[in-house]
């Protein structure tokens, strides 16, 4: 989901007060340590990805709402 | 005249199942987390000092929650997605005796090892592991003071759902704190594989 999409589905949730910060890339290297990701899948990103798009696969954010 | 399927609502239109499905076989058989390395990158060190050798194993999220909480003694937490229980020992200890942290998973493997991992970490009597998905979460209406999650929400083919079920598990003038990717466009052979739907 992107940043705006999130945004929105939180607004139309019920959620006020929406911040977004704290961003932070993480790349194909970041994701290494995770079990999650075999090394076919990672070395398949390096190969399809531009190496711009490479260093930030996604971006962590923290996300703080409240409910009125 | 072509015949209209009468039974819509019984298809999986969007393989929801099958994603879940995915997510629930990759998170069953890893035989580890992501480790020390990640959770010296995501956590403090007066944090760290906190965690169990097993938690920190176990680590899974893609940052720190609770370091942006605000999380106050007394109060209620719910941590979805609990994994190895990272952040709910990390909330239980700020939130006190008089606190309660309750960590949801759908695997009952994750929920042992948080279990063990908060007894480890000496909050285990402020921490209650529960059952259940994301996407219905166990709890009844406005019993939650704040929910956290960490890099877990982005795991949901229901993503719609967890937001409304959140909302409705928050007391009024309940917080919300969670760390998630966001991601823009990705070509679609990342996409189709399962380890895209799972991390």
């Amino acid at each position: 989901m992107s940043e705006r999409v999130f945004d929105k589905q939180l607004k139309k949730a019920g959620f006020r007060e929406i911040e977004i910060f704290g961003h932070q890339p993480f790349g194909v290297d970041d994701l290494a340590p995770y079990p999650l990701f075999p090394e076919p899948f990672l070395d398949a990103l390096r190969r399809l990805l531009s190496p711009e798009r490479t260093r930030n696969l996604a971006t962590a954010v923290v996300i703080r709402a409240h409910k009125p | 005249m072509s015949e209209v399927p009468l039974a819509l609502d019984d298809r999986d239109l969007m393989r929801q199942e099958e994603i879940r499905e995915v997510v629930d076989r990759a998170y069953s058989t890893i035989a580890n987390g992501a480790g020390l390395r990640m959770v010296k990158r995501l956590y403090d060190p007066e944090q760290i000092d906190l965690l169990p050798n097993g938690a920190i194993e176990w680590a899974l999220g893609v940052g720190n929650p609770v370091r942006h909480a605000g999380l106050c003694a007394g109060e209620t937490v719910l941590d979805v997605g609990c994994g190895g229980g990272i952040d709910s020992i990390l909330a239980a200890a700020l939130v006190g005796p008089d606190g309660r942290v309750m960590g949801l998973d759908s695997l009952d493997v994750m929920l042992e090892r948080a279990r063990g991992h908060a007894e480890a970490a000496g909050v285990g009597a402020r921490c209650e592991l529960l059952a259940g998905t994301m996407e219905a979460i166990p709890l009844p209406d406005n019993s939650v003071d704040i929910a956290i999650s960490n890099g877990v929400v982005n795991l949901s083919p229901r993503k719609t759902r967890v937001l409304a079920e959140l909302w409705r598990v928050l007391k009024p003038g309940g917080r919300l704190c969670l760390v998630d990717f966001v991601v823009d466009d990705l070509p679609p052979e990342v996409l189709t594989s399962d380890a895209a739907w799972a991390g």
